[in-house]
């Protein structure tokens, strides 16, 4: 059993690694499709803007925590 | 590794799934917000197919390998409240989902027709892609998948 200080970081953890998949999920489908549909220059910086914001940001900090 | 070490992982995979699913359909929300334009709505229906695809692999798998687990695992049990817990949140998130999947998909629906007619814009897209009943749905998963998650650590009671 782990102790209960780990419960936060294990959170921001898991729940930042799954930000992350999704995020990747949706740049990836984003710039795949983009030559496909009516407007590739909104897929494109819908990718790139994914990436940025979401997977750098957000993802990369919270699966940072650390237990004390 | 052993069995239940497998069913865990595919149980955690699945769970990853699931969740970057809904991400991706936060992506999309945000980005369309109040969204009138129909071309850029209908361009982004491939994401909402991947998105689709990933909820199917998530809430099949989670729900599969974790009774598997509960019934693998000797020191815990499918009545556990903890384990009723997350099943109850699993029923509810999946109906909420659904629900917020039926009101977007209508609204990218129309919005592949209006492009297809040439219409560019619609106040009605607007209002779909806004602060709808779709996207009140949607924060509804979002709230029930985090609590399923905080379940799934804390395990109370366990």
């Amino acid at each position: 059993m782990r102790p209960d200080s780990w419960n936060v970081p294990l959170l921001l953890h898991v729940a930042g690694a799954a930000v992350l998949f999704g995020a990747v999920a949706a740049a990836a489908v984003s710039t795949l499709a983009a030559d496909r549909v009516a407007q590739p220059e909104f897929m494109r910086r819908l990718a790139f803007r994914s990436l940025l914001l979401v997977a750098m940001i957000v993802a990369v900090w919270a699966m940072g925590a650390k237990p004390d | 590794m052993s069995l239940n070490d497998w069913i865990l992982a595919l149980h955690l995979l699945s769970a990853v799934a699931l969740i970057g699913a809904e991400v991706l359909f936060t992506i999309m929300v945000v980005s369309l917000w109040r969204s009138s334009d129909a071309p850029r709505i209908a361009s982004t229906m491939p994401l909402a197919r991947a998105g689709t695809v990933l909820v199917m692999i998530g809430i099949t798998g989670t729900i599969v390998f974790g009774v598997w687990l509960a019934i693998s695992l000797d020191r815990y049990q499918l009545w556990d409240g903890w384990i009723i817990a997350a099943l109850v949140l699993w029923a509810i998130g999946g109906y909420t989902g659904q629900k917020a999947g039926e009101g977007y998909a209508a609204g990218g629906q129309r919005a592949a027709e209006l492009t297809a007619q040439g219409t560019t814009s619609s106040p009605e897209l607007a209002e779909t892609f806004g602060a709808s009943r779709a996207f009140w749905f949607h924060i509804a998963t979002l709230l029930v998948v985090l609590l399923i998650v905080i379940d799934m650590i804390w395990k109370p009671g366990a």
